[in-house]
């Protein structure tokens, strides 16, 4: 997740560990270690969620524990290994020693064997794995059964629970894009290449300072076939210009001759063989599996996705933050409240109406009520609209109007425009301002709550002092709020 | 200057401009929302930041423009009186006593506006074109910002966005977009940056390319997490199980039953509050959501005899009725369970796949003489069912025309369960709730919550 520019120092593979200690701590608690200090921590260091996880990690008291256990149990893994090395050098000097205990001859073929044989058949095998079972950990089964030892060690000698812990954590990341698989190969190629070296270096020490007579023998096999084989170890070396048996010294060799001869170039082909067979090919993948493992824990990133990682979000990874209010509320807002005296119909003139931002379209305006004739002054949704109808409700004087109707929708949330609208109609005529509430079937349709718009609206109508409001829906004739308009017009005219 | 960016957020009131920042910021508690009038009357503002803190935009929230009609009044009587352009008009205004009185709320709203590198401009889309709305768009044009109109509310049925539309492009605002503050989802939030990019000066590219990168980022890790939860409680649930001695007293199997069950609700509960709490609502708020759930729980039991009625699951013909009377344990040795009899060693063994020895010695001591109690499969449909449909209506927030019945969708009603949970139901270390047995480090168990995660993406 890092767009930022700044990269932010990276935590390596041991922080990761820490981090992925304490999710499989907090995983198997069923709960998050309760530091807030730790989430404070992570939020001032800042990064990206990956790192902000793994400061969280490394400041709770369990994570500065972990790091402790940590760097012992890491001193631990390096001298483990630095002792398994030396082991195998030395099993390759006592390979070599095996070879040339028998102090007159030695026979080639078995010595090759003995030194070369096990190294190359276990080489295939990881070759084969690794092609064939990517998935299965690809070889490097001596790595492997290193790295278990160590930890099946580590977790002997620290009886502690956060060792234990951390290594569970090292295994689930090192499962993780081949990186275990890549470091077990590794180390797997740097056992064998020093066990070769310590073959060639016990040879190379043993054919200086004694003399050994090479000789092979056969009873089924042909001739031809050990002269191949025997030309085969020799080619890389003789690429070299060394100078290694040709068929005529082979064939001369072969057990009951009693020809010792080419000694030193059956010495070239064993140690020439044991370099280019076993340490060159074991060094070469050592370091080439070594530059992967370490390119995958480079590349690692911590699966930010998984639970107990994930839960962390809301707190660790906030999306906003809050800037707070730039302007305030001033001490009072809007109109004041018109104390004004509520109106009788005083006029004789005719009922007016008005309408107001309502969704009807031409078809069904002006609005119909059976047995009421009323006078239409206009719509006023534009201002051009407000101006007109303002102009046509002042001339209206003589004689003043019985009363104004303003017709608004109740889809509308009520708003300061439209309240000093029905404030200026009230200004204009002497006639009581009565609000009508309409469309509430377009407010309901859109999922709205006709009660509480209704109390909106009323609070809008006490503020500018409207002298009556009734909820109707003019356009359908069968809704009681037309009956209940009806009966009051009709009251009105009754009391003329 | 500084490559801050400052967006206003205006329009006309009771439109969700409080809702868009919310959602922008998915932080429910920022300002104060409610279906009212002038909710908000003061400004508000907020940073939207990236994933590494960096600040991307400041957002700032206004009180609606109530009377643009008057205000519109005086700019254009300003214009009468010498030869101003818009924002000299506005600037203006700004300084007339009205400007503190009457129109207190609209100044506050320009004076940001003229401050801002930008406008979003929050549209009703269910609202007609009304001529307060025309004289809100003049308005804005005087302010001589770019305006990015937003049309909320597009999901509902009664919208008007062709009109509004239509509209939009008679005052040359061609650059739209619909963003729905209920119904969201995660394209209209990357399309609103990306009409922003394009209406904003070159300096602000970088920003808003890094914002929108990390929105996307978020927005797949956001799936990726949620499947993966619900995946976990999958695993956990299905390999749960409890033994129970053979010659259990019914009722204290009674008891037993619902303590088991109770275990699996809470597991349930976990995941649905993990859910909540990676899209960042909180119980408290949960109801305002129209989220299926009543203070942040399900609303029908989940080993209710009615959930699977309820949810219209349809499941062969005997398991419904079973299912429908409530029957949701298997309470079966295991060897009569799996039809094999007097199960021996090496069968158990065989069940148990690559269990180590020391486990298969574990569970063999613990099935001799035992009954198992696990929740059965109709049960488990239900559980992934039931949460995969909050996850997508979380990942579409509240929507406020869905009701829990039509929760899941009829496709899904004929699914069955995937074969990793399955699978689950013979590892009982795989479960979490199993404490004593479960082992967090299983290879097969973490291969098996990464399968299971990929296929609940799919259903996403």
């Amino acid at each position: 997740m890092a767009v930022s520019d700044k990269q932010a120092h990276d935590p390596g593979f041991g922080g990761r560990i820490i981090a992925e200690a304490i999710r499989l701590e907090e995983d198997r608690a069923g709960k998050l270690l309760d530091e807030p200090q730790a989430l404070q921590q992570a939020l001032e260091r800042g990064g990206d969620f990956e790192q902000r996880i793994i400061t969280r990690a490394l400041h709770t008291r369990k994570g500065s524990k972990l790091q402790q256990a940590f760097e012992s149990l890491h001193q631990f893994r390096f001298w483990f290994v630095i002792v398994a090395v030396l082991l195998a050098l030395f099993a390759g000097i006592g390979a070599a020693n095996a070879v040339f205990r028998d102090e007159a001859t030695v026979n080639i073929v078995l010595a090759l064997a003995a030194l070369l044989g096990v190294q190359l058949l276990m080489l295939g095998i990881w070759f084969a794995l690794l092609v064939f079972r990517p998935g299965s950990g690809g070889g490097g089964t001596l790595g492997r059964l290193l790295l278990d030892g160590a930890n099946a060690v580590g977790r002997r000698i620290y009886r502690h629970h956060d060792a234990a812990l951390l290594l569970q954590a090292t295994f689930a990341l090192l499962r993780r894009d081949g990186i275990g698989r890549w470091l077990a190969s590794s180390l797997s190629h740097t056992l064998w290449a020093t066990f070769c070296l310590g073959a060639l270096l016990w040879s190379l020490l043993e054919l200086s300072i004694r003399q050994y007579d090479f000789v092979w023998g056969t009873t089924v096999l042909s001739e031809q076939s050990f002269v191949t084989l025997i030309s085969l170890l020799g080619f890389p070396a003789r690429l070299l210009g060394m100078d290694t048996p040709d068929a005529e010294l082979i064939l001369a060799s072969r057990m009951g001759q009693w020809i010792y001869e080419g000694r030193g170039q059956w010495s070239a082909l064993l140690l020439s063989a044991i370099f280019f067979y076993g340490v060159l090919p074991r060094l070469l993948l050592a370091l080439l599996t070594g530059a992967l493992a370490w390119r995958a824990i480079k590349a690692l990133r911590l699966n930010t996705g998984l639970q107990g990682y994930a839960r962390l979000s809301e707190r660790l990874a906030p999306r906003a933050q809050n800037i707070g209010v730039v302007d305030p509320v001033p001490p009072r807002v809007g109109r004041e409240q018109d104390l004004s005296a509520p109106r009788e119909a005083v006029g004789t003139g005719a009922v007016m109406l008005i309408g107001v931002e309502l969704e009807r379209d031409d078809h069904h305006w002006p609005p119909q009520l059976a047995g009421v004739e009323w006078l239409i002054l206009g719509r006023a949704d534009e201002r051009s609209q407000r101006r007109d109808v303002l102009a046509a409700l002042r001339a209206q004087s003589a004689p003043p109007p019985a009363v104004v109707l303003v017709v608004c929708s109740l889809a509308r949330t009520p708003d300061r425009g439209t309240q000093n609208f029905i404030h200026e109609v009230r200004a204009a005529t002497p006639a009581p301002v009565w609000l009508i509430l309409d469309e509430a079937p377009l407010l309901v349709a859109r999922g709205g709550d006709p009660e509480a718009r209704t109390q909106q609206w009323q609070e809008m109508a006490k503020v500018v002092a409207v002298d009556h409001m009734m909820t109707a829906d003019l356009a359908d004739a069968a809704h009681p709020g037309c009956e209940a308009l009806r009966q009051a017009l009709g009251h009105l005219k009754v009391s003329h | 200057m500084d490559a801050s960016l400052n967006i206003t957020v205006v329009g006309h009131t009771n439109t969700g401009k409080t809702s868009l920042l919310r959602t922008l910021s998915r932080d429910e508690n920022f300002g104060e929302v409610c279906d009212e009038p002038s909710t908000t009357r003061h400004v508000e503002g907020m940073k939207l930041v990236l994933s590494d803190g960096t600040p991307a935009m400041s957002l700032f929230d206004t009180p609606g423009l109530e009377d643009p009609g008057g205000v519109l009044d005086l700019l254009e009587h300003l214009a009468q009186m010498g030869r101003y352009d818009g924002p000299e008009r506005v600037q203006h205004f700004l300084q007339m006593p009205e400007a503190r009185s009457r129109y207190e709320q609209e100044a506050k709203v320009l004076r940001q506006v003229m401050q801002s590198d930008a406008a979003i401009y929050v549209i009703d889309s269910c609202e007609p074109v009304l001529g307060k709305y025309k004289d809100e768009l003049s308005i804005l044009t005087y302010c001589a910002v770019p305006v990015l109109p937003v049309l909320n509310f597009v999901a509902l049925e009664r919208t008007r966005e062709a009109e509004w539309r239509a509209q939009l492009a008679r005052v040359n605002l061609h650059a739209v977009v619909a963003f729905d503050t209920v119904v969201f989802d995660e394209h209209s939030e990357q399309r609103l940056y990306e009409r922003l990019r394009t209406l904003l000066d070159d300096r602000h590219d970088r920003l808003l390319s890094q914002l929108l990168q990390d929105r996307r980022e978020q927005a797949h890790w956001l799936r990726r997490a949620a499947a993966e939860q619900l995946a976990e409680l999958l695993l956990d649930s299905a390999a749960y199980q409890r033994l129970m001695p053979k010659d259990t007293d019914p009722e204290v199997l009674r008891l037993d039953t619902l303590r088991y069950q109770d275990e699996i609700r809470q597991r349930e509960q976990q995941c649905v509050d993990a859910l909540l709490g990676l899209f960042r609502f909180s119980r408290r708020h949960v109801s305002e959501q129209n989220l299926p759930l009543v203070d942040g729980s399900w609303e029908v039991d989940l080993f209710s005899p009615d959930a699977v009625k309820h949810y219209g699951l349809r499941l062969g013909g005997g398991a419904a009725a079973g299912a429908a009377a409530g029957a949701t344990i298997d309470a079966a040795t295991l060897g009569a369970t799996m039809g094999l009899g007097t199960a021996s060693g090496t069968a158990i063994g065989l069940l148990l796949g690559g269990s180590s020895t020391s486990l298969k010695q574990r569970m063999l001591n613990r099935m001799r003489g035992y009954t198992q109690w696990h929740v059965n499969e109709h049960t488990l449909t239900l559980l992934a069912l039931r949460q995969l449909a909050l996850i997508r209506v979380l990942l579409k927030r509240g929507h406020a025309a869905q009701s829990s019945m039509a929760l899941i969708p009829a496709e899904d009603k004929d699914w069955h369960l995937p074969k990793t949970v399955k699978t689950a139901r013979l590892k009982p270390d795989w479960s979490r709730i199993n404490t004593d047995l479960f082992d967090a480090n299983r290879i097969d168990r973490h291969r098996a919550v990464r399968d299971l995660t990929e296929e609940l993406l799919s259903k996403l």
